[in-house]
Formats: structure tokens, sequence, C-alpha cells
């Protein structure tokens, strides 16, 4: 490896959380025992499940992490560019893979083997704790995306329902209660409630004391899916 | 302001507890033979808290679900 490439490397060692706590001398001597590789277009470079775990850290082009769905379809968890890490769970526990990566352009990557990842955390507490506090944090964003999917068929449902009572005012009668909704379409009041809150927040809808108004039919319709 | 449009009560599930009565910002509702009931609709403000923390889920507010009017008056002249 030539010396810009280990400055190229040592430089977005910095930019990871994890290893800005080194010394710029620690990160080059980490960035000297790194692996480099190149991948091509659409090669695979760990699958899902693979016992393999090492920390990866792209110097140029493009990957995506996905897994596929039992019926074979892609869903991409993230897409990387240079300085984007990867695998850091698996180099964190020594676990399986958790998903697929794979190279959408010409890639050019360094790893760092699990047993070097260990031994930086074993000498430098601060590395350590940087590294709980990632962790932690992509814990509550996947919290946060796994309640983002729960609730989506629910906001489908509840856009055609919001539709299906503006075109029909008579449906709406007396009024509908959030409790009667959530029985329709068979959640809960608080449910609806967040689902309701949601749409507002994207301006589809507008709560005007006892009026639910639709103020944004093409949003409403194209997340109503129709 | 619409009277009509007020919280709902459902008798038979309200136990009297008052904690709607209590926590009502507008003092709207109030308590008649052990039961809650929208004494003022008027002050309503439909802020839903009542509704949120019934405990028998007895009280809910209906809504009419509408399509918002066309910003600009002129619009029902162009379709
Ligand atoms: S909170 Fe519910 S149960 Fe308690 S008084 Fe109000 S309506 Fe009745
Ligand atoms: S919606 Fe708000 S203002 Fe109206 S009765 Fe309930 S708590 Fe009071």
């Amino acid at each position: 490896m030539t010396q810009a490439d280990l400055t190229v490397l040592a430089e977005h060692l910095s930019n990871i959380p994890y290893f800005a706590p080194l010394s710029s001398g620690e990160r080059h001597a980490l960035a000297a025992r790194a692996g480099f590789y190149t991948f091509a277009a659409d090669e695979v470079i760990f699958l899902e499940g693979e016992k393999h775990s090492s920390l990866w850290i792209i110097e140029d082009g493009s990957v995506k992490i996905a897994k596929l769905s039992p019926e074979g379809s892609e869903y991409i968890l993230h897409l990387l560019g240079p300085g984007g890490v990867f695998n850091d769970v698996a180099a964190l526990d020594g676990g399986p893979t958790p998903a697929n990566a794979i190279a959408m352009t010409l890639v050019t990557v360094w790893s760092l083997s699990p047993a070097l990842v260990r031994e930086v955390i074993e000498r430098h507490p601060a590395v350590a704790q940087a590294a709980i506090e990632t962790l932690t944090g992509r814990v509550r964003a996947l919290n946060r995306q796994l309640e983002d999917l729960t609730l989506y068929p629910v906001l489908v449902r509840l856009a055609r329902f919001l539709i299906a009572q503006a075109e029909d005012p008579s449906l709406s009668g007396p009024g509908i209660t959030r409790a009667a909704i959530a029985g329709h379409l068979n959640t809960t009041p608080e449910t609806i409630s967040r689902v309701l809150a949601k749409l507002q927040d994207a301006g589809a809808i507008r709560f005007d004391r006892h009026r639910i108004l639709i103020t944004d039919r093409d949003m409403l319709r194209s997340i109503a899916a129709l | 302001m619409n009277t009509r449009w007020k919280p709902v009560i459902n008798q038979k599930l309200c136990t009297g507890c008052g904690a709607c009565i209590e926590q009502c910002p507008e003092n709207a509702l109030g308590q008649i033979a052990g039961k809650a009931i929208v004494l003022a609709p008027e002050t309503c403000t439909y802020c839903a808290q009542c509704e949120t923390l019934c405990p028998t889920r007895a009280i809910a507010l209906p809504y009419l679900i509408m399509y918002a009017a066309p910003s600009s008056a002129s619009d029902s002249t162009s379709r």
C-alpha cells in the first residue's frame, strides 16, 4: 500500500466516531495493518450470515447493505459511499454478518480484522465507550424504523378511509370517533391518534376543532396508493 | 360555535372517576348523578385530553371528515 492510501484511510478513521479518540499516530498505525481490496460492480463483498467479522471502510465507490425477504425482494438498509463503514456490529461481537454487502460500482475498501478491532478496544477504553454510544444510537434509530414499518399498513388503510369518508359525507353522519375508526381498521385508538398525527405532520390533513380537513388530496391519495 | 360537536360520553362506560373533569383545561366538563357530562360545549376546544386520559374510554370526540375548502374563493367557478 502506498503512503497516500494510508493517509486517506487514517483520515476516514478519524471520521468514524469510535476511532476518533485515537491519536493521529495511533490511527496511522492502525491503517498500516489494514487489508485493501477491490470489488467490481455487482460483486458480493459478503452475504448475510457469513462468518466474517472484519470491519470495512470504503475508500471509493458505493456499497449497498441489503437484506432479502423470503420472497426474494431486496430491502436496502444503507447505501454507503467513500468513508462509509460497514459490518461493525459483527466486528464488535464476532457474530455472523447481519446483511448482504454488495458493490454497486467499482469499489475499493479497507478491512480491519476482528483481532485488530478487539486489540484497539482493549487498549483504548475511550474507543469502547464511543463504540457503545454509536451502537446504542443505532438501536434507537432501528426502533423508530420498526415503528414506522408497523404503522405503515395502518397509514395506508387510514388514508383510504379518510378519502372514502370525504367522498361520501353521509358516511360520517353524526361524526366518527377515533375509537370507531380504529374499529373499522382493526387497530387501537392510540394507533389511530399517532397515524393521524403523522398525516398532519406530513401536511395531508389538518385538524380544525371537530373537522378533519383533507388539505392535500394528492398526497393522501398517494399515501393510500390509489 | 356549533355546540352540536362536543365530546360524547357513554354513560354506561363512565365510572364517574372525575379524571376528565379535573383535567379539562377549559372546564367544559362536569358531573351529574355520578356521571361525567359536557356542561359547557361552547368552551370545548377539542384538545382531546379527556379522551386520552379516560380509563374506560367512555368519552370520545366525534369528527367530521371532509375536504378542505379550496383556498381561493374563485375556485368554485374554475371547475
Ligand atoms: S374520565 Fe371517563 S370514566 Fe372518568 S368521569 Fe370522565 S368519562 Fe367518566
Ligand atoms: S376536548 Fe379538551 S376542552 Fe374539550 S372537553 Fe375534552 S378536555 Fe375539555
